[in-house]
């Protein structure tokens, strides 16, 4: 999961309002046309064009001001954007109030779209600021209201042939009452919004923390075993490469149980050796969070790794096969990262197959995905299990009974390999038994 | 202990020389004194001359000293990528010495060395070889570099 900060939220509304204001450039026109054209009402449509026009003036300002403050102040943006938000709101109050002019003033009961920059407002800028708007809202209106009742601007009544034309906005008592109940009514809704918005943010902001403290914890941690774990492999290696001097012979022949005894320990340190790598490995990825690509062939390194198992796949005549499209000339990855992949997905296959069984390797391109599948014909994974076999440390409970040995680590790496290279990993069980791992892998 | 080892090394040694055979001179490089104890063994009973270092001043010392005909470096000493700063500044001095570099896991993904290294594209081992190394591994790796032509 990734933390989106509030600045981010913030140039992420700023162009929500450019988004919904095209919208909202369409509706205004499109209403202007259906009401001359369809419905005989009479008004500017000229002045309304006009209004539209400046709309779309605003839009493009806002953009591009959105794309100058971006560059310019990079990681300080969340004054700069909000001082956009504002402008925008501002520019939407103006206008607003020019098309109500136009169309009927405080007889048109559209004066109730000022609700939705105050509601915006409320959410986007501080409670101070959503008051400012909406007083200037208010005043806007007021003043538009007043110079038409005063006469002092000529009134454009929405004239609707057919129904007789009140002249409301000379009504001292339905003016009075409409505006102050407009006004009561905003005040009330910018108090409720901002209430409830404030104590959302407040949430969460706590909960980004508490997730950026939580990720900072897991990065100690990570520190911590990786640590560890090198110090512990450093000790292995010296026990391994002294035990092999002496299973090797330098210091003369071993005989029976000296010699069964010491290879026993050898093997052991061996799979130790092997659990701190692919522990180290892990550990290593999840901190390190990228991938070094290189181009490279996949076929030639799917080959390699087929070829260093033939020798385990001999001593319990396993078939290994492989069915390879080499349309597929190379991938950017990286290489030693998905040959540990390979390499664990193979030995785990020909690990749990029964003796004289089959191991098959297929690469193929797929939609633009390269599709690796390594199946077996073995112990298979009970069902339930099929997803957890990636967890950290978990093995099947099949694995246990079998008798055959391992750490629960290595598929947990893969995973973490093939995330990182924006694919996707699955086991599945095979109809006729054994299993199947099936990797995708983007190849552009 | 480490003299012990040594002394019957050597007695196997001389068992198996063969008459007539040039003795290669392998400088070895690790603060692990079991590591290369063991290490040590092993070329010994192949018929190699070793010179043993625990730090990279000394193995730098006596790079200059004795001249060997290989080196073998851990990554890590007493500092992290000690081995690979020695590596560069052999390297420099002696371009033709070739240089085998012992390194842990986090290195050979091969993103710590070109974070360290000032050209990206320039690794100063001819060879990377992971621990624990086996025996045969180590002695084809020195084979394939002594007889190298250079």
């Amino acid at each position: 999961m990734t933390i989106v900060t509030r600045q981010q939220r913030l140039v992420a509304r700023a162009y929500w309002m450019v988004k919904h204001r095209w919208l909202a450039i369409f509706g205004v026109a499109a209403i202007t046309w259906l009401s001359t054209n369809l419905f005989d009402i009479t008004i500017n449509e000229r002045a309304l064009y006009l209004l539209c026009i400046c709309l779309i003036i605003e839009n493009l300002i806002t953009l591009w001001l959105i794309e100058f403050v971006k560059k310019k102040y990079k990681s300080k943006l969340f004054l700069p954007i909000k001082l956009i938000i504002h402008f925008q709101i501002l520019c939407d109050l103006v206008i607003l109030t020019g098309i109500l002019y136009f169309t009927g003033g405080i007889e048109n009961p559209f004066f109730l779209i000022y609700f939705f920059h105050m509601v915006i407002s409320s959410i986007l800028l501080s409670r101070t600021g959503a008051y400012i708007q909406t007083t200037i809202a208010l005043l806007l209106f007021g003043l538009l209201v007043y110079l038409e009742f005063r006469g002092i601007i000529p009134h454009h009544s929405l004239f609707i042939k057919g129904i007789p034309n009140h002249e409301l906005y000379k009504d001292l008592y339905y003016v009075t009452r409409t505006f102050g109940v407009f006004a009561f009514t905003s005040y009330i809704l910018v108090y409720l919004t901002t209430s409830i918005g404030h104590r959302l943010r407040s949430q969460e902001d706590k909960l980004t923390e508490a997730i950026a403290k939580l990720r900072r914890n897991d990065e100690i941690k990570n520190e911590y075993v990786l640590r560890i774990t090198h110090d512990i492999k450093g000790h292995l290696a010296a026990i391994q490469t002294n035990l092999s001097v002496l299973t090797s012979g330098v210091f003369g022949h071993l005989e029976g149980k000296q010699k069964e005894f010491l290879e026993r320990s050898y093997r052991r340190t061996e799979e130790l050796t092997k659990f701190a790598r692919n522990l180290l490995q892990l550990t290593q990825l999840r901190l390190d969070n990228k991938v070094e690509r290189q181009s490279f062939s996949v076929v030639s390194l799917v080959e390699k790794v087929i070829t260093d198992h033939r020798e385990d796949a001999m001593t319990k005549n396993i078939e290994l096969s492989s069915r390879i499209d080499d349309t597929i000339s190379t991938y950017s990855g990286n290489k030693t990262s998905l040959e540990e992949v390979f390499q664990n997905l193979l030995s785990n296959a020909i690990k749990y197959s029964w003796e004289n069984g089959k191991v098959e390797t297929i690469l193929k391109n797929k939609h633009h995905k390269m599709r690796i599948e390594v199946s077996d014909n073995g112990i298979g994974i009970p069902e339930k299990e099929l997803k957890d076999i990636f967890k950290e440390f978990y093995r099947a409970s099949n694995t246990k009974s079998s008798g055959i040995k391992g750490s629960g680590v290595g598929l947990s790496l893969v995973k973490e390999i093939i995330k990182q290279h924006r694919g996707r990993i699955w086991a599945e069980n095979r109809p006729k038994g054994g299993s199947k791992f099936v990797i995708e892998l983007p190849l552009d | 202990m480490v003299n012990l080892t040594k002394v019957f090394s050597y007695c196997i040694f001389i068992q198996t020389k063969k008459p007539n055979m040039e003795k290669k001179k392998i400088l070895l490089v690790d603060d692990d004194p079991d590591l290369v104890s063991a290490f040590e063994a092993i070329l010994y009973s192949r018929g190699y001359h070793v010179i043993t270092a625990n730090t990279k001043r000394e193995g730098i010392e006596k790079i200059t000293r004795e001249q060997p005909d290989l080196a073998i470096l851990d990554v890590m000493m007493e500092e992290d990528h000690d081995g690979f700063v020695m590596a560069r500044e052999v390297k420099k001095q002696y371009p033709d010495l070739p240089i085998i570099m012992l390194t842990g896991i986090s290195e050979v993904t091969g993103v710590n060395f070109r974070a360290a290294a000032s050209d990206p594209d320039w690794l100063p081992a001819d060879e990377f070889l992971e621990k624990p190394v086996q025996p045969d591994e180590l002695i084809d790796c020195i084979e394939q570099l002594i007889s190298k032509p250079v």
